[in-house]
């Protein structure tokens, strides 16, 4: 099972556990805080004693990449991580008449970002979850707004005022 | 592995755990006073009032029910010189007789938690009638004067914890320095 397929077991397990006596969910979580905490402050030290080029380039690898998130060691922040994600978008998306910006990253992992595009969605959200799904895994929430600009229609009341 | 899951473990695990604030016989929140209990190691368990009265104050027993107490000493118990001479670099400072092997240990509060040192028990005559594991004696060193208690050891605990919850950087802070006033001027309030 792969370190991603791991948390998102963890995560299920939460969930469930939504259910039992605070006092069961409080040992639940010293459990996981400790545990946690043990290999974080030992996975701190083996990135402290790496080459930061090192550090970024085993980062390459999503499961790495998913360990580091967890333990909010990962080399490079949340922030750059989503700017880079968006600048690499950006071509393809330009292709289908739309652009993505960062709106916010907040402190508390829940990302804003907006589409413009020119009224044809497709499957842009899709796109964007995807690009974002590797990069940003670590985000608690994308949030998606949509601006539809429609330059062909302005273009054409400009031809329009012209005549 | 689901958006959001890494960010949902990450919040679950580092919420601050609240396991010490728990009786440790029925997991019931438990409020700030609380009874204390010493297993036959001589390892403190809190207490709900409602477990705590289930355990005897036997010596003899599995568990043992502290019956907290504090009094307050004359501060010749401690003079000037004996306070040098333990060597505590802060002004706190509790003393007890080892449960097991009755040697006296000293323990004060350090940036990385309470700090232990072993002691001549001659030091001061008063300790020989500590009840090993039971009682402490606890002098606060404060702008020169000193305070000097034979207490209950869940006094010293109850200290200890609060020290380590409240102490930031290398001399603690602020707010230890008041909560360990306010921690004395309970005493002194019974």
């Amino acid at each position: 099972m792969s370190v991603r397929a791991h948390i998102g077991a963890i995560a299920e397990a939460l969930d469930r556990l939504e259910g039992v006596a605070p006092a069961e969910r409080e040992r639940t979580r010293h459990l996981m805080h400790e545990l946690l905490e043990a290999h974080r402050e030992g996975i701190a030290r083996l990135i402290d004693a790496l080459d930061p080029d090192v550090a970024r380039r085993l980062c390459a690898d999503d499961e790495i990449a998913a360990l580091l998130m967890l333990h909010g060691l990962h080399p490079v922040d949340l922030r750059t991580r989503i700017a880079d994600a968006v600048g690499k978008l950006a071509p393809r998306l330009a292709a289908q008449h739309a652009r993505l910006e960062v709106i916010e990253v907040g402190g508390d992992g829940r990302v804003r970002l907006r589409v413009e595009h020119a009224g044809k969605r497709g499957t842009l959200h899709a796109q964007i979850e995807e690009a974002l799904a590797h990069a940003a895994a670590d985000a608690a929430e994308l949030h998606i707004e949509e601006v539809i600009s429609v330059p062909v229609q302005f273009d054409r009341l400009q031809a329009g005022a012209r005549r | 592995m689901k958006r959001g899951a890494i960010a949902a473990v990450r919040a679950f695990a580092s919420r601050p755990p609240l396991a010490d604030e728990r009786c440790d016989f029925c997991g019931q929140p438990l409020a700030e006073s609380h009874s204390h209990v010493i297993d036959a190691s001589g390892a403190p368990r809190c207490a709900c009032v409602a477990c705590g009265l289930l355990f005897p104050e036997r010596r003899d027993a599995q568990y043992l029910r502290l019956e907290s107490h504090a009094e307050r000493l004359s501060t010749e118990i401690c003079s000037e010189a004996q306070w040098n001479a333990l060597g505590v670099p802060v002004g706190l400072a509790w003393l007890f007789r080892d449960g097991g092997d009755g040697r006296v240990r000293v323990q004060y509060p350090g940036a990385a938690g309470a700090v232990e040192a072993r002691l001549d028990p001659a030091t001061t005559p008063e300790l020989a009638t500590l009840k090993p594991g039971v009682e402490a004696l606890l002098i606060r060193d404060f702008h020169a004067q000193r305070e000097c208690w034979r207490v209950s050891i869940d006094h010293c605990w109850r200290l200890a914890g609060l020290l380590r919850r409240h102490w930031r950087g290398f001399d603690g802070g602020a707010e230890v320095h008041a909560r360990v006033g306010a921690f004395f001027k309970a005493l002194a309030d019974g």
